[in-house]
């Protein structure tokens, strides 16, 4: 029998029991739909964690201390102004260091105010950070060896304080620690989107020197920003700085030093971990939709024993049987996988859209929506389509 | 053409054995009709299922077209029903979903037989029982006659060497009956084989010869008249 054929017969067949048809193609369409809901929401969690830690600075690596039982005591090194200089000096892959600290305060305009984080920096943050300026300009390497009072403002913070008026040049008012500073307004940082860690667009920034020396009552740099030479320079970079924090400090276990490379390594680990339990969870309703239709296709086959009878004493093989079956399952599973991809895509991208992720509807996840469908057809019309195939001539024909 | 050696065919029904025909030997020649009669239970099915290939006799041998065809295996016995024989059954068996063109393609789609062509050669068998104007419907719009014819036309398409009826007119009116019978007469006078399964006397004498069976043997062979090419009994 011609594969067209069998194809026709499975679809006349799937339409003269349209009921029967529509339910257990319904057990597929969940199935897919959730598989690729998950997996589509899955890809695009990770796809806009990863484009934060994209967006957080080019071949950026951070060196933090380490926080937890036992890391932090009296003898645990900090890390120092001057450290930064050596860092620089002692890793040839490093082409940028800039030492950072922080303190929470309020700056004062006129009658405005606002809260917020007061990051001490170098002139070289704003480059390792990915971070560009919109007015003015950014901090210059004497205004860090002046420790000048000199105030760059978050997109959010200039908004609050000056709203459209031109901020630069204006002397505000800097309350931190109990003490009142003025500050001269050199530059705005251009507006950029939640970030994982932090909102530079709510942030100030001050020469890091000004903060330690003039402002904080205890003085402590919380991290250092390190950019690599290039992305490929990033491994042998991360060892760099390792080597030197490890000699000067005698300490190797005291910071942790991570690239971009392994943030986004580690994001990818839970997000796929995430997405494979997710899917699996969602596989199980696709078993679901695969015994439902082993259940319509045995069904089918005890209803249709007569024809079974009739077809093999006409000629059929038992292969030809076995086929007309499993097309017939196949078709099932596949009508169900069509329309579950699309239902599974909606519903991805309305959670996508819901969340403010980036969509992310693949070719991949087609691919899984006929794969899966198909392997489920395969599988549990297997079963059914052999039990026809096998069945005995004579008894077929006289079943009633 | 038809060629029984003591064959004995037993069915194993659980822990006892029911021997539903016991070492039958019958030869059939071409163009030959014959009529085989006997009581409910005295094997007529069986013998039926075996010589239409539907099932193997446990022992004997049995020859299609000088053919041993008694240890084939299914996919082989599928081919012979398919090219070598035609059935019409008591119950027509025709596929209710399926036009009566797209039953009588049955047999020709599963010889591999191109669309076109099986369209042609359907019509042709449909023409030929006199249904030309009934392609279109479904089994369930036509009379019981008309589905026999249906059937007849099924039975030929792949020009068989075996026309094998099993009670053709158990379910029509008698003159349908005989106008099922006018053709299955017709078919054999243009040298069709055709044998003849009925418990009805008046219908087995249509034949040339009468097998009579009783408890799974041959318990006569009746020669009505001369016909096709008789080759006796042994």
């Amino acid at each position: 029998m011609g594969f067209l054929e069998t194809i026709g017969l499975a679809f006349r067949n799937l339409w003269a029991n349209r009921l029967r048809t529509m339910l257990s193609a319904l057990g597929i369409v969940i199935g897919v739909a959730s598989v690729i809901t998950m997996i589509s929401v899955g890809t695009s969690a990770e796809r806009r964690i990863a484009s934060e830690i994209a967006g957080l600075g080019s071949n950026m690596i951070l060196v933090t201390p380490k926080i937890g039982r036992g890391a932090k005591s009296a003898s645990s090194p900090s890390l120092t102004i001057e450290m930064a200089e050596e860092l620089k000096a002692a890793a040839p892959a490093v082409s940028a260091v800039s030492p950072v600290a922080q303190i929470e305060g309020q700056l004062r305009w006129a009658s405005s105010s606002t809260n917020t984080s007061i990051i001490g920096i170098t002139s070289d943050y704003m480059r390792i950070a990915n971070q560009s300026i919109v007015r003015g300009r950014s901090l210059i390497p004497a205004e860090v060896d002046s420790a000048a009072k000199s105030i760059i403002l978050g997109a959010k913070t200039a908004s609050a304080l000056f709203e459209d008026e031109d901020p630069i040049g204006r002397e505000i008012g800097v309350v931190a620690a109990g003490r009142r500073f003025d500050f001269t307004v050199v530059g705005v940082v251009a507006a950029k989107s939640d970030m994982l860690f932090m909102n530079s667009d709510s942030q100030a920034f001050v020469p890091i020197t000004c903060l330690l020396y003039r402002m904080m009552p205890i003085r402590g740099i919380s991290m250092y920003y390190c950019q690599a030479q290039s992305p490929e320079m990033a491994g042998p970079a991360v060892a760099q700085v390792e080597r030197y924090l490890a000699s000067r400090t005698g300490n190797p276990g005291a910071f942790n030093v991570g690239s971009q490379e392994a943030l986004l390594d580690a994001v990818h680990q839970v997000t796929s971990t995430m997405t494979l339990l997710l899917g699996i969870i969602a596989g199980i309703s696709l078993l679901v939709g695969g015994i439902g239709i082993m259940n319509t296709l045995l069904t089918s086959v005890a209803e249709r024993t007569r024809e079974i009878g009739i077809r093999k004493s006409l000629g059929a093989r038992n292969r030809d049987i076995l086929l007309q079956f499993l097309v017939e399952a196949l078709a099932l599973s596949l009508i169900g996988g069509a329309i579950g991809m699309i239902l599974g895509w909606m519903a991805g991208s309305g959670i996508s859209r819901l969340a403010g992720w980036p969509p992310s509807f693949s070719m991949t996840s087609v691919a899984a929506a006929v794969g899966f469908s198909s392997a489920v057809g395969l599988i549990f019309g297997i079963f059914p389509a052999v039990k026809a195939a096998q069945m005995n001539p004579v008894d077929a024909l006289r079943y009633e | 053409m038809v060629d029984l050696e003591n064959v004995t065919k037993i069915y194993s029904m659980g822990s006892f054995e029911v021997t539903a025909i016991q070492d039958i030997t019958l030869s059939i020649a071409d163009a030959d009709f014959v009529s085989i009669m006997g009581p409910s239970g005295s094997g007529k099915s069986t013998l039926m299922h075996v010589l239409g290939c539907l099932d193997r006799p446990t022992s004997g041998r049995y020859r299609l077209c000088g053919q041993d065809v008694s240890r084939l295996d299914d996919a082989s016995l599928a081919q012979i029903r398919n090219k070598r024989i035609g059935f019409v059954f008591q119950q027509f068996n025709l596929l209710p979903r399926e036009t009566i063109l797209s039953n009588v393609e049955v047999p020709l789609i599963y010889a591999g037989v191109k669309a076109k062509e099986r369209r042609r050669i359907a019509t042709e068998a449909l023409e030929r029982v006199g249904l030309s104007d009934r392609m279109r419907h479904r089994p369930s719009e036509i009379s019981g006659g008309q589905k026999q014819r249906a059937a007849i036309a099924r039975a030929l398409v792949n020009n068989p060497s075996l026309i094998l009826a099993d009670e053709p007119t158990g379910n029509l009116d008698s003159k349908t009956g005989h106008e099922i019978l006018d053709i299955l007469s017709q078919l054999n006078s243009e040298g069709a084989t055709v044998v003849l399964v009925t418990h009805d006397r008046e219908i087995a004498e249509r034949a040339n010869r009468i097998v009579h069976l009783r408890d799974g043997a041959i318990e006569l062979v009746e020669e009505l008249r001369k016909g096709g090419g008789a080759d006796g009994v042994s």
